[in-house]
């Protein structure tokens, strides 16, 4: 299960994610972030209550923040917990996006 | 008499809740069954208290005795008669059948009344219960007038021994495992109505100690009667479930032949030194006049055959047999085992796996490169008196030597490539198809050691705590596969595509197993490919196919070819063999080379470089350049000699790199035991 709740702090849009990202939950992710592309030039992924990660939900992270990269979006990563930056860290992801996204 | 059954009550304290529930009731603690449903908590200044609740009803033991105390009133019995009734309901239970265990023995007791339930009894573990000469293994009811046996199952001691082969069964291992018995006896118990007969350890048993004569006698069971060492079957003995497993008995390792060579007796009379002017000349045979001995055949060497330790003998590898051909003016002699001279003119030799072509031609003699003579295309040695301009290419299957400047233009010989003056923006190469088959192999060694990586991290986050394989169940692990080579080792996929071109762009024609093995490894791991690879096995399997493509290219690879040039600029440098800048130095350029680089001239500056040796690397003088990080790599065995060696340049010894963090003088970098570069300082080059 996972729920993705918006909502907006300064200019920045900020996502927060409850739950699990997986194969099963990453198209609801995707679909979120899209709705909110077009309307912000930030948006801050707050990861408090994301619990667990799967190949599926982590490549499909990666991509999203890949493509809001690409378009000039600056995107910041917070609140993650140690078990699900475990994850990101073996993947290399503070390296790949920058240390700056993650809070 | 009390007309509840149960009362809850609320108090400040449990105590207080307890005490007004009692006195409703009208009955000691004592007969009292108390639940407490919540303890009650003192807020801060009263604010927040919570009151105590509890829940208290009469005993059960309390209410039977009510009961019974309404039940004689009613009767109007003596007052003694009450207490005897009282005690016998209290013993109810002890008119049941009982068993106990005293003294070792089970002892069984029938109901005191009529039709009461009789004792039942079953095994524990350790123990034979036979009811009757019956053996039982679960519950059982037994009377009295039953006869009860019990035996003990005692624990035998162990001491096994473990045999393990290794290497061709040339080696044979032991290691002792022991585990002390135990006697049992039975374990007093009181009086119940079911009751599990239980043992306890009486004694324990150590195992027969072992005498290295019953090891060898094992051993010999085994069919091993060679090399078998005394001291460390005392050795076994000594240390019994030790992790180690102990070496006993050693055959013979067989000694593989070695295979026949061609020697080659112009090349061998002149081996100095490795720098000076005349390295040139010596790395290629020159001037040969008719009824030189070119080549000759070096036998191969019978190998020496093996044992095994049960006495098998282990036939060694055969040597295989060499190949000499010959082109040009040239013959073979004495039944094919050497290449003698024709005419006058100039000798190649060109050595491919066990195959050795020589050639006798005249040299290609050309003033200068220009419209003129177009691109030179060549099968003998080339000589280049002036220089070779933008746009032009020279191509020969032996050796090239320019004694100009060469510009912008593309050389590429079979054999050695020597240039007087200046390189800039050129592509060198040297030893044809093996300098390609040596860059080939670095490539092949980067990403077999990238995906040994991969497997290893892949494993890692399966155990990590915040990560989920549900997806990976359902459908393999390619997305797992997938989303490593999408993140941390992207660089990966890089460089198969970097094989790719550069196979594709080359003018040589690849093995075909590299060819095979390049579109093998680019479908699998570039673009989506890796999600649809089912297993992370696959990666390992890919890595052996990369082996044995590098085995087989070992044998594609010369050493003998060189580049030496003086001073060079934007350029690609390849050889087979060693490379030599003897001049100035190098600048943002490559350095591909199946040998040695040597960067010794004046200044000997090698700035902006990306240098990829097979040997070793003697520099004088290191450093980056703010558009070109320097980079300078050689595999584990090999070492890094700098006489300056500056920051934000990188050195990478076998899979370890290192940024150099401060001026040093006078280096020495190897890879140290600890599997660390290792930075010596202050030794001479």
């Amino acid at each position: 299960m996972l729920k993705v709740s918006a909502s907006q702090t300064g200019i920045s849009k900020v996502l927060a994610l409850n739950g699990e990202l997986d194969i099963a939950t990453v198209d609801i992710f995707k679909k979120t972030v899209e709705e909110v592309e077009g309307e912000t030039e930030s948006v801050v992924l707050d990861l408090e209550k994301l619990s667990f990660v799967d190949s599926t939900g982590v490549g499909g992270l990666l991509k999203v923040i890949r493509n809001l990269k690409a378009n000039s979006i600056a995107v910041k990563v917070r609140n993650i917990s140690p078990e699900v930056f475990e994850v990101f860290d073996l993947l290399g992801l503070p390296m790949l996006l920058g240390n700056e996204v993650f809070e | 008499m009390p007309a509840y059954e149960f009362v809850t009550s609320e108090g400040n304290t449990v105590e207080e809740a307890v005490g007004k529930a009692l006195k409703t009731l009208n009955i000691t603690e004592g007969q009292a069954k108390i639940e407490v449903i919540s303890e009650g908590k003192s807020g801060f200044l009263g604010v927040g208290n919570k009151s105590a609740k509890v829940k208290v009803s009469l005993s059960e033991d309390a209410l039977a005795e009510q009961e019974l105390t309404g039940l004689l009133g009613n009767l109007d019995l003596e007052h003694e008669n009450v207490e005897q009734l009282k005690n016998e309901h209290q013993e109810l239970d002890r008119q049941l059948g009982m068993a106990e265990v005293s003294n070792g023995r089970v002892v069984i007791t029938d109901p005191k009344i009529e039709g009461g339930a009789r004792a039942v009894i079953r095994p524990g573990s350790h123990i034979k219960l036979l009811v009757n000469d019956q053996e039982v293994t679960g519950p059982v009811s037994v009377s009295a007038g039953d006869i009860i046996r019990v035996e003990m199952i005692n624990d035998k001691p162990v001491a096994r021994l473990l045999l393990s082969f290794g290497d061709r069964k040339t080696e044979a291992y032991l290691t002792l495992a022991t585990k002390a018995g135990a006697k049992y006896r039975l374990t007093d118990q009181p009086l119940a109505n079911e009751l599990i007969v239980l043992a306890e350890v009486a004694e324990t048993i150590e195992p027969d100690r072992l005498t290295p004569e019953a090891v060898e006698t094992f051993l010999h069971q085994n069919q091993i009667v060679q090399g078998i060492a005394r001291n460390a079957i005392a050795e076994v003995l000594a240390n019994p479930n030790s992790s180690e497993r102990t070496l006993v008995a050693l055959g013979k390792k067989p000694v593989d032949g070695v295979n026949a060579t061609v020697s080659c007796p112009p090349l061998e009379k002149k081996k100095e030194d490795i720098i000076d002017d005349d390295y040139f000349g010596r790395r290629k045979v020159r001037a040969v006049t008719p009824g030189d001995v070119i080549a000759v055949k070096v036998p191969g060497i019978v190998g020496e055959s093996g044992v095994t330790v049960t006495g098998e003998i282990i036939e060694p590898r055969e040597p295989e047999p060499c190949e000499l051909i010959v082109r040009g003016d040239c013959v073979l002699e004495a039944d094919g085992e050497r290449a003698v001279a024709d005419a006058n003119g100039h000798a190649l030799l060109d050595t491919v796996g066990g195959r050795t072509i020589v050639t006798v031609g005249p040299i290609h003699e050309v003033k200068e490169v220009n419209q003129i003579s177009g691109d030179i295309k060549a099968n003998t040695d080339v000589d280049i008196a002036r220089n070779v301009p933008e746009g032009y290419k020279v191509e020969t299957d032996g050796s090239i030597e320019v004694h100009g400047f060469v510009t912008k233009a593309d050389l590429k010989a079979g054999a050695s490539v020597l240039i007087h003056k200046r390189v800039f923006g050129s592509t060198i190469v040297a030893g044809g198809l093996a300098a390609l088959n040596a860059s080939i192999m670095s490539m092949l060694l980067e990403i077999r050691q990238l995906l040994a990586t991969v497997s290893a991290v892949a494993g890692q986050l399966q155990a990590a705590p915040g990560f989920k394989t549900s997806d990976l169940q359902a459908k393999g692990d390619g997305p797992l596969i997938q989303l490593l080579l999408d993140s941390k080792f992207q660089t990966l996929p890089e460089k198969i595509l970097q094989l790719c071109d550069t196979v594709r762009n080359s003018d040589y024609t690849v093995l075909e197993e590299v060819s095979k093995l390049k579109n093998l490894l680019s479908k699998n791991l570039c673009g989506d490919g890796p999600s649809s690879l089912n297993k992370l096995e696959s990666l390992g399997l890919l890595n052996r196919a990369i082996e044995q493509v590098c085995n087989l290219l070992t044998g594609h690879m010369r050493k003998i070819d060189f580049i030496k040039v003086r001073h060079v600029q934007d350029s690609s440098i390849l050889s087979s063999g060693d490379v030599f800048v003897d001049g100035q130095g190098i600048y943002g350029s490559t350095i591909a080379a199946g040998g040695d680089v040597s960067i010794s001239g004046h200044p000997g500056l090698a700035r902006g470089v990306r240098v990829v040796s097979n040997g070793n690397v003697w520099i004088k003088e290191l450093q980056s350049d703010p558009a070109n990080q320097t980079f300078v790599k050689v595999k584990k065995s090999g070492r890094i000699f700098v006489e300056h060696l500056h920051p934000d340049t990188i050195i990478g010894i076998g899979k370890e790199t290192l940024k150099v963090d401060r001026v040093y003088h006078k280096v020495n970098a190897y890879l140290g035991t600890e599997g660390k570069i290792t930075i010596e300082e202050e030794i001479s080059c």
